[in-house]
């Protein structure tokens, strides 16, 4: 019994909610659901008779269109082999009414429909609309691709995958640029190679990939190799990546930290640096209020950085000078970005505080003014010992004006009057008598030469040098006239290298000249051919003099006598003298920041050598 | 030797020095009139006409130079000159400074009081006895005194 009156079926065929077409066998359209011609935005009497083809044919607007000839051999296939066939998702485009085309997806199933004698008779072609959802997809590809050019683009850091072996599966341009390998070289390659070879023999590498697992993600820094072998400070992140549950692979984001690690390093040496000096170091604004107050300022100056930060340091420090001092060192300073003097601050307390103050500008990139920075050196027990030092100076200069007139007067009187005995009473002396006279003034002289010698020595010490150019040729020349006038020519050898100038104060350098010739002159004095050589040495952008006799000389084992006051190595019979030149010179010397230095041999004779520092 | 024919005044409390300067000037014949004062005080008294020298002076008859040491017991040299130098009466004489003093305060203050000359004695015999000799010739001989 029929249910379903014969004329129904064709109502329930149009009536069903899906897209349904049935087509006879040369594809002639012969029903069609009223929900396909919705979706299909045709009409049934116009499509009902007419060729499925004819009715839907591609976009001529997509070249790539390619949903008629894949339906039409899905039909084939299923005319053919009589079974139902599932299509993959087309792109089969809609045209509307007016003629222009709407973008379409379709999921379609094709089945055939076969009568008792198993042949084909209809196809129903069911079609679900997947616009939508085809939509979403190539959204997401989209997107998903123009996160791979962004991943691809990222200089900076390596972002790359490793499979779930630990061999790298993708290559970003950014480990490309950090690691120096290129995709094609890498891919498939075991990770190991980033490691150190200390690190692969512990293991590190699979273990870093096992904490990744273990936490969800790992980071950590380290050294890694690049191709070239050079290493680099890396920040590394790993991440385990899952699919389906399933591990999948673990995605690196490495980073070259190297000059960051640098940097930051310098930030704690110096930071390390500054509060370990015991000499405040104090940094303001450009407006002098202080942004850093070290451990030595605050030792100095009794205030805790804590109290200071962001106060004025002009407050602070009170400094004393007066105003126009001030303005005098700001000036300077906004000139020359730098100031270099003495300065009194104040601590806390209120106490002096002497310092020797150096005040530089901070620049930043580009030169732009950070701030200011202030150096300062307490001197205070310098300067004690400064006006200490003042003062033992002054007593030893009354000294030494005391020496030169109270006990040289005496020794006037003493001369005075052995001469009124020779001159008043010489017809009563007999020749000891005389002799004994000699004596008395002999001595006398000498102790006159002596206190002479020993003031000159002193004065020595005291004397500003003014440093100018000295030309050595002329001055050398002029004090051999003097100290050798009477040597004619041929007694002395004279031989006189040609002598750089040199940058020197005049007068003492000449007195140096002087007493190493004239000793020169008097040691050779008693040769058969007295030789006098002088010259230069260069060394280092120092010059070294040197005058050199072929006269008595001296035993080595005694020369680190020779330069001191009153040391002789002849006795005055010998060679008359006081022991006082060669001091002199290496007093002078030494003043002028040189060295001397003597070479001798017993009866073959001594050269003198002095050096001038930063003679270029 | 009256005291108004002294023409060389020798202000020195160094007797050996003064002895040997004198000595000096007499083997050049420049010494027959001179007067030695072994301090400050005796100088003034004696230029003024004061203490011992009371009545025994006329101002008119003043000496040709007077040789005046610095460093002195009692009252110094330039206490001296100022004295002689602010006086109308005695401002003409020539004052020679003989001193071992070679310091520069004292040297400008001795000129701004008007001294003559200022000598830093020599320490040497040789180059004391030659100044003293022509000390003693310019002033004596050379140089023609104010009436």
């Amino acid at each position: 019994m029929a249910l379903v009156p014969e004329q129904d079926f064709r109502l329930l065929f149009e009536s069903a909610p899906g897209l349904y077409l049935a087509l006879l066998p040369d594809l002639t359209i012969a029903a069609v659901s009223n929900a396909y011609l919705e979706a299909t935005m045709t009409e049934r009497k116009k499509i009902t008779g007419h060729g499925l083809f004819e009715i839907f044919p591609d976009n001529p607007n997509d070249i790539e269109a390619d949903g008629v000839m894949n339906l039409r051999a899905s039909l084939n296939y299923v005319a053919e082999h009589k079974h139902a066939h599932t299509m993959a998702v087309q792109k089969y485009d809609i045209r509307r009414p007016d003629g222009t085309f709407e973008v379409r997806y379709w999921l379609p199933v094709n089945t055939p429909i076969l009568n008792e004698q198993n042949e084909l008779v209809y196809i129903i072609h069911n079609v679900e609309d997947v616009t939508a959802v085809q939509k979403a997809g190539d959204d997401f590809r989209k997107s998903e691709k123009n996160f791979q050019s962004l991943l691809g683009s990222v200089k900076e850091y390596a972002i790359y995958m490793l499979d779930a072996n630990g061999n790298v599966s993708t290559w970003n341009s950014g480990a490309e640029a950090i690691k120096g390998y290129k995709a094609e070289e890498i891919i498939g390659k075991p990770m190991d190679v980033f490691y150190t070879a200390g690190e692969i023999a512990s293991d590190v590498p699979r273990q870093n990939l096992k904490k990744a697992l273990q936490y969800g993600h790992y980071e950590t820094e380290g050294y890694r190799v690049k191709k070239d072998g050079s290493r680099f400070y890396a920040d590394v992140a790993i991440t385990p990546v899952y699919e389906n549950g399933q591990l999948h692979g673990y995605a690196k984001i490495t980073k070259d930290i190297t000059e960051r690690r640098k940097s930051e390093d310098t930030i704690r040496f110096m930071a390390t640096i500054l509060d370990n000096i015991q000499d405040p170091v104090i940094a303001t604004d450009n407006n002098f209020f202080i942004t850093s107050w070290n451990e030595g300022a605050e030792k100095l100056l009794e205030w805790k950085a804590r109290d200071v930060l962001g106060r004025s340091a002009i407050e602070v420090l009170k400094a004393d000078f007066p105003f126009e001092k001030r303005k005098e060192i700001l000036s300077q300073f906004a000139n020359n970005d730098f100031w270099h003097g003495e300065v009194v601050y104040h601590s806390k307390s209120g106490a002096p505080v002497n310092a020797l103050v150096t005040l530089s500008k901070i620049k930043g990139a580009g030169g732009v003014l950070k701030g200011n920075l202030i150096l300062a050196r307490d001197i205070t027990k310098r300067k004690l010992t400064e006006e200490k030092l003042k003062k033992s100076v002054d007593e030893m200069e009354a000294f030494t004006y005391s020496i030169s007139h109270d006990l040289r007067a005496p020794l006037r009187s003493i001369i005075g009057f052995a001469n009124i005995l020779e001159e008043d009473y010489g017809d009563k002396l007999d020749e000891e008598a005389k002799r004994i006279t000699g004596v008395i003034k002999k001595n006398t002289s000498r102790m006159g030469r002596l206190i002479d010698d020993l003031l000159g020595f002193s004065r020595t010490g005291k004397l500003e040098l003014i440093k100018t150019s000295v030309d050595s040729d002329k001055m050398v020349k002029q004090i051999i006239d003097e100290v050798a006038p009477n040597n004619p020519e041929e007694k002395i050898d004279w031989i006189i290298h040609p002598l750089p100038p040199v940058k020197a104060d005049l007068n003492t350098l000449n007195q140096v000249w002087i007493n190493l010739i004239s000793n020169a002159v008097k040691y050779s004095g008693k040769a058969d051919k007295p030789k006098i050589e002088i010259g230069s040495i260069k060394e280092n952008g120092n010059i070294a003099f040197f005058v050199k006799d072929n006269g008595v000389g001296f035993d080595e084992k005694y020369k680190h006598k020779l330069f001191n006051v009153f040391q002789r190595l002849h006795s005055n019979e010998e060679f008359e003298g006081t022991g006082i030149g060669l001091a002199i010179v290496d007093k002078i010397i030494s003043r002028h920041g040189g060295k001397v230095l003597a070479e001798g041999e017993v009866d073959k004779g001594a050269t003198f050598y002095f050096s001038l520092p930063n003679n270029n | 030797m009256g005291y108004n024919l002294v023409d060389v005044v020798l202000v020195e409390d160094n007797i050996d020095d003064a002895e040997l300067a004198i000595r000096e000037l007499r083997k050049h014949k420049v010494g027959n009139n001179l007067l030695h004062l072994k301090d400050g005080e005796e100088a003034l008294h004696f230029v003024f006409g004061t203490g011992n020298y009371t009545g025994q002076r006329n101002l008119q008859h003043l000496p040709k130079v007077i040789l005046l040491d610095i460093q002195m017991p009692k009252v110094n040299g330039i206490e001296v000159l100022e004295k002689i130098k602010a006086d109308e009466r005695t401002k003409a004489v020539p004052v020679v400074i003989l001193t071992s003093s070679n310091q520069s305060p004292d040297i400008k203050k001795c000129y701004n009081l008007g001294v003559n000359s200022y000598i830093v004695k020599p320490v040497d015999f040789e180059n004391y006895s030659k100044t003293i000799r022509e000390l003693g010739l310019y002033w004596l001989l050379t140089n023609r005194p104010p009436e």
